[in-house]
């Protein structure tokens, strides 16, 4: 029952969004263009084929980048309990040097492996 | 303390694992071969650890989430020497380059870390993250021919079917996690015995969870990319995979099934439940039938695809296949002897594809092709090899008087013993498919012997030292059946309940 409201914005976005480009189709006029038809490169004439190779580098940027942040999230959960458990030992702060040493030593492995390098 | 003591082996491993890449990223030209040294080295020491530990009594460690004991023991030693094996073989091929080797060994090490943990994991959670741990390192290994679109595609769909199989097991844990508030198998299988899983929610569980074990082992219905995997990998890898990461399934769905979803049988008076011979089924549901479809399925379409098969690593994919059917048979009998014959073929199935996998990586890298047709190349130039890949098939499917036959007759003597004769009947069939197949393969080795030219003795080439090295314990294992059979028998002792 809490949960109506939440549906009936759900319906009046999906129906304002439908609304507006139902809209714009029906009043807006028709006359294509060759020149008004091809992708918007700002104002710039576009050259050549937009279908090339990108490099690989993205992809491991991307993918190291998804590493560390997992290991990011892992210090929220960390940081919630972190002054409750410093008050009695500091074994918590040992714990995660321990875990961020691990990771430390991972992101040397890709630093001499040179998996940042661009070129 | 006891806990690092029992733990050894893992700890040593690690470490040899920290070291292979603190070596990789140090080392550079020829200290590239002190890496595999240390491997190697690394591998031997737990080897010796896991042996020593074995005559300890059985533990659960961590906390109750490792249960370190004689089954657990077994599947460890046999996953190091699996690891060392591949090693030694991946010097031998020109699928892994020298200056990659390093890499490879620490990928190596890392599964064979990962799958002696899902040996001994009694935590479905921390089973499921090593689960998880071995099939991403699979998947790096089975993409490592990088030049290879063979490769490429087997990565992929290895790692497309493997999420989806790890979902089906996550499913299952959650609804089995829902019911009985904990992960730990003991506990489950407590809870389950005072407050059963209502049947229709228990099938369920059982059919997800199964069928997540299924892509592990390569079994019906999930076998559909496994033989891709292993005919596109680089060959060292395909022998890897081909046990490393199917074994670890059996060895995680054996005791997951045993604890959850059985009870012992308790004769005479007996109150030690660890002493029972033979367990029984609980649920509410025939379980039991499940798997033995999914076992007689197996082995009939494996063997009936590798009759098919033109290519002689792809015929032997679906013998492995065939396999699988056989060992589900030991999983579905639910008593010592079907546990232990399970072992035992293990043990031969070791040795038989390691050894058949690295004859066909050797002809691929001497005639570049394991099509059945060019296979008659092959003879002139590598009697050795011929004649060892055939012995290996053989000792596999399980002609007598080879050593794979043993296995298989026990197997099946244990399935007929507990009533299953439909079972026994397609898994006899099975044998009789599987050596149409391999005699496929050893016609087209030997067809053209006529032509092969003048004799000439053998040189004693390092590749054929290694041969031979897999050849003799193969012998042994058939010469000294009954003793290794009782000691399976002893080693299929597992913390029960």
């Amino acid at each position: 029952m809490e949960y109506i409201p939440v549906l009936l914005m759900i319906g009046v976005a999906g129906a304002l969004g439908v609304i507006v480009l139902f809209a714009s189709w029906l009043l807006g006029p028709k006359l294509p263009n060759p020149r008004k038809s091809i992708p918007f490169e700002c104002g710039v004439p576009s050259y050549g084929s937009s279908k090339h190779r990108f490099s690989v580098r993205f992809y491991l940027v991307a993918i190291l980048f998804l590493l560390f942040d997992v290991e990011a999230i892992f210090f929220f959960p960390w940081a919630v309990v972190y002054k409750q458990y410093l008050s009695v030992n500091a074994f918590i702060l040992i714990e995660m040097g321990v875990f961020v040493g691990i990771l430390l030593v991972g992101y040397y492995y890709v630093l001499r492996k040179g998996a940042l390098e661009w070129d | 303390m006891k806990d690092f003591i029992l733990l050894l082996p893992e700890i040593f491993l690690g470490l040899t694992l920290a070291g292979i890449i603190a070596g990789e990223i140090g080392y550079y030209g020829e200290k590239v071969r002190l890496i595999t040294a240390t491997a190697l080295a690394g591998l031997a020491g737990a080897f010796v650890q896991s042996w020593a530990i074995y005559r300890h009594g059985d533990a659960l460690v961590w906390g109750q989430d490792l249960s370190v004991d004689a089954l657990s023991l077994f599947f460890k030693m046999f996953f190091i020497l699996l690891a060392g094996l591949t090693i030694v073989a991946s010097i031998f091929t020109k699928e892994v380059d020298s200056n990659k080797r390093a890499e490879f060994c620490a990928l190596v090490v890392a599964s064979t870390l990962a799958m002696g943990l899902a040996a001994c994991s009694a935590d479905m959670l921390l089973g499921f993250l090593v689960l998880q741990f071995m099939n991403v390192v699979s998947y790096c290994l089975a993409a490592y021919g990088k030049r290879s679109s063979l490769s490429t595609e087997a990565a992929m769909k290895h790692l497309v079917l493997g999420s989806a199989s790890s979902a089906l097991f996550l499913f299952g844990l959650a609804l089995l996690f829902a019911h009985t508030r904990t992960l730990n198998i003991y506990e489950m299988h407590h809870v389950l015995q005072s407050n059963p899983i209502p049947v229709q929610t228990g099938l369920v569980i059982f059919i997800l969870m199964f069928s997540a074990f299924c892509y592990q082992f390569g079994a019906f219905p999930m076998h559909l990319a496994s033989p891709d995997v292993l005919e596109g990998s680089p060959t060292v890898v395909s022998s890897f995979l081909s046990l490393g990461s199917r074994v670890a399934g059996f060895a995680m769905a054996l005791r997951f099934f045993v604890v959850v979803f059985a009870k012992p049988v308790l004769e005479g008076g007996a109150t030690d439940p660890s002493s029972a011979q033979q367990w029984t089924a609980i649920g509410g549901f025939q379980w039991q039938q499940i798997v033995a479809l999914a076992s007689g399925a197996t082995m009939l379409v494996g063997a009936l695809l590798a009759l098919r098969q033109s290519g002689a690593k792809r015929l032997i994919s679906y013998l492995v296949m065939a396999e699988s059917g056989f060992l589900l048979m030991g999983l579905l009998v639910l008593d010592q002897s079907g546990v232990a014959a399970l072992l035992y073929s293990l043990l031969i199935q070791l040795f038989a594809l390691v050894g058949a996998f690295s004859v066909v990586g050797f002809l691929l890298d001497e005639i570049e092709s394991d099509r059945l047709s060019d296979l008659h190349a092959a003879l002139s130039r590598s009697i050795p090899e011929c004649i060892s890949l055939i012995l290996f098939l053989v000792c596999l499917v399980g002609l007598p008087p080879f050593p794979g036959f043993i296995g298989k007759f026990v197997l099946i003597g244990s399935v007929i013993h507990r009533g299953w004769y439909l079972l026994a009947a397609a898994g006899v069939i099975t044998m009789a498919i599987s050596t149409a197949a391999v005699a496929r393969l050893a016609f087209s080795l030997v067809r053209n012997f006529k032509d092969a030219g003048q004799f000439q003795w053998p040189r004693w080439e390092p590749r054929r030292v290694y041969l031979m090295a897999l050849l003799l314990p193969l012998l042994l294992i058939g010469f000294f059946a009954e003793p290794l059979l009782a000691w399976t028998a002893h080693s299929a002792r597992f913390i029960l309940w």
